[in-house]
């Protein structure tokens, strides 16, 4: 699994990433089954929780590649999007960056049962 | 009852201090009150009309001594000294400061208590009878089923940010205490043709301006199964339930606009990725889980007729006593046990309210007659659950002196009541005067225990805390033109079997007609009940016609056509 990173819109460019971007419309198998490396979900509202079921849904059917996720998330949400598999976080305020590396570093344990049953 | 393993522990004390940094951040300035509205939200924390409100989770209602004196000190100390308890079998703090709530949640995280998920979109905390494990009727204890749900969904990252809340009941009896069938998702223990333990599962049932029955959706389903459907059901509901209308939000209005076919096809498609939940590995942790629900040390082999015949000296001697038995007592699935209803519908209390003291007093009775523990009830009661034949008297004149004795169990005045108007900001009329207003007219216990089994509750707005639609009567606060008024709705039913949402009378009446009209329904239904008929059965019986001709008769009341609003 891609390491997790936080990156502005910038240096997420000169990544020049070929990213594939997925909705709720997305033939998720078909995608996995695709070559896609990268897929980017666009979150519309914070309040808007499509992206986590995406994410995790993506991971379970076995997707390796980055998940990158950019637009209205706020950085509370940042711990919850990782433990859905979220790999790459587009923010670009320079305060908001430091605050979401320092929340992505802290230890938040879940029940999130099925880390442990696949372990 | 369950106990906090290490890891249960870190990950509230982890919440707490997570919390801790969100609220100052937000007293800084620095997080928007746009982002830290779900965040509070998500820690139980509202804005109300006075203060903010605190709701502290009690899993499915369950609650120990230790616990209880911790709510009554924290009401003491951050609050007005008393507690509010919530048809989700919750606690309420009133007027908590919102600088203070970090240090609540911290002295709470002490005896394993939190207020995670008990509001905003998310999974909110699983209700059941709170019975379970000692009712007679009991197919299976669903205990040790509401701790895997509760752990399983306790802080899910997936489903934090949903459409709208989302309410998970379990039922392990077959006459539903739990009102199943009015959840987002209804969970009925049954064991199939080869004996195995398993459940129904119902969904998009619910209250609030929309009332709908829930539907079958599976027939059965086996316990090992039970995480991977429900993450199936709850990712459809995620990814397709609508979020451009809070009032179409709901997974009722989802599964309503699909069909049932349509939904149960697409949670299938969903299955195979959704949760992928070892089955092994879930009939385990259910293993372990039942371990913590084990009985208590019951005392064993007492005659239950000795038992009985014990108490009847004292029923003969003190007559209040013997009212108190009939109404207030619950059979036990134990010979020589008694499951104990301690009311909190004495008249001049609003329904559900508990002062610090009354709570310090329920954790001694708990540590004194039933095992440390007690629960709390979705009717807004507390049960002792295991309290032995021959302390019942005791008890009961200790109940007596702390005023937790009214014998209303189940009858007219053990009304279920949201907070209304004089606390919450969604209100459109208060609905604890009402109950006032007819505990104080309706006082004579041979007329309600005449009356027989009789749910009347009151909700404040068409957000139905209160559960007004599923009463035998409802009451609805409404708004018109800025004044308070109150629509009746008759014939409700929170049962399995019979679910029903109650059908409405007609034109609201003002606050000071309630006990007429009252009055009159009942009325009709005295006067034409067969045989052990309660009243929705002899309103369904006879139909809707009758009960409306004597509300809106044109004598005594205000209730004429200058005084009613439609």
């Amino acid at each position: 699994m891609p390491n997790t990173k936080v990156l502005n819109s910038t240096e997420f460019a000169q990544e020049s990433k070929a990213c594939t971007i997925v909705d709720e419309n997305t033939n998720l198998n078909e995608l996995v089954a695709s070559a896609a490396s990268a897929v980017l979900i666009e979150v519309p509202a914070f309040t808007d929780g499509k992206v986590f079921s995406l994410s995790k849904q993506l991971r379970y059917l076995g997707f390796t590649g980055d998940i990158i996720v950019s637009g209205n998330f706020i950085v509370d949400q940042v711990g919850y999007l990782s433990q859905c598999g979220v790999s790459t976080f587009i923010v670009n305020d320079d305060k908001q960056r430091e605050e979401t590396e320092r929340l992505l570093a802290e230890r938040i344990d879940s029940y999130h049962f099925q880390e442990r049953v696949s372990a | 009852m369950y106990v906090y393993q290490a890891f249960d522990q870190s990950v509230v004390d982890q919440r707490v201090s997570q919390f801790r940094d969100q609220t100052s951040r937000f007293l800084a300035g620095e997080l928007s009150e746009e982002a830290f509205l779900p965040l509070r939200l998500q820690n139980g924390l509202y804005i109300q009309r006075h203060a903010p409100m605190l709701r502290v989770a009690i899993p499915y209602g369950m609650i120990n001594s230790r616990q209880l004196r911790c709510l009554a000190e924290v009401s003491r100390r951050y609050d007005r000294s008393y507690v509010h308890v919530t048809t989700r079998q919750n606690i309420q703090l009133n007027w908590p400061e919102l600088k203070d709530v970090p240090d609540i949640l911290a002295e709470l995280a002490k005896v394993e208590m939190h207020a995670i998920q008990t509001s905003g979109n998310c999974i909110r905390n699983t209700t059941t009878d709170a019975f379970a494990g000692v009712a007679r009727d009991e197919i299976a204890d669903p205990r040790p089923l509401c701790e895997l749900i509760r752990q399983w969904s306790t802080l899910h990252p997936e489903y934090a940010f949903l459409p709208r809340k989302f309410k998970i009941a379990v039922s392990g009896t077959e006459s539903d205490r739990a009102a199943i069938r009015f959840h987002d998702i209804g969970l009925q223990l049954a064991h199939n043709d080869s004996g195995e333990l398993g459940v129904e599962i119902f969904v998009g049932g619910g209250l609030g301006r929309t009332p709908i029955v829930g539907q079958s959706v599976f027939d059965w389903v086996p316990l090992s199964q039970l995480l991977n459907y429900l993450e199936a059901i709850l990712t459809v509901y995620n990814l397709n339930g609508r979020r451009d209308n809070k009032y179409k939000a709901r997974i009722k209005i989802l599964v309503k606009a699909m069909g049932v076919d349509t939904f149960r096809e697409a949670v299938l498609a969903k299955l195979p990725v959704a949760g992928s939940y070892d089955e092994q590995y879930v009939a385990n942790k259910l293993s372990e889980l039942e371990s913590y629900f084990s009985e208590p040390n019951y005392t064993r082999g007492v005659d239950e007729l000795d038992a009985q015949a014990e108490l009847y000296p004292q029923q003969q001697a003190d007559t209040n006593f013997g009212l108190w038995l009939g109404r207030n007592i619950s059979q036990h699935r134990i010979d020589g046990y008694r499951a104990v209803t301690l009311s909190l519908k004495k008249t001049g209390t609003p329904p559900g309210d508990l002062t610090a003291d009354q709570l310090d007093l329920v954790a001694d009775l708990a540590d004194k007659y039933s095992f440390s523990e007690a629960r709390m009830t979705h009717e807004q009661n507390i049960v002792l659950a295991d309290v032995p034949v021959n302390q019942l008297y005791e008890l009961y004149k200790a109940l007596l002196d702390a005023g937790f004795a009214t014998p209303n169990i189940n009858t007219l005045t053990d009304i279920i009541c949201c907070p209304g108007g004089d606390f919450c900001a969604l209100a459109n009329a208060k609905s604890i005067p009402v109950a006032h207003d007819i505990q104080t007219t309706f006082d004579n216990y041979d007329y309600l225990y005449d009356l027989g089994d009789l749910d009347l509750n009151i909700s404040g707005c068409m957000n139905a805390c209160g559960h007004h639609h599923i009463g035998d009567i409802g009451i609805l606060g409404v708004d018109k033109k800025g004044k308070e008024f109150y629509q009746i709705s008759l014939g409700g039913n929170a049962g399995y079997e019979a679910a029903t949402i109650g059908k409405i009378l007609g034109p609201s009446f003002a606050q000071e007609e309630i006990t007429n009209v009252l009055q009159k329904l009942l009325n009709v239904f005295l006067e034409n009940r067969l045989e052990g008929e309660r009243f929705s059965h002899t309103y369904h019986r006879l139909g809707h016609a009758p009960f409306k001709a004597a509300a809106y008769a044109n004598n005594d009341t205000k209730s004429s056509e200058g005084t009613t609003h439609a």
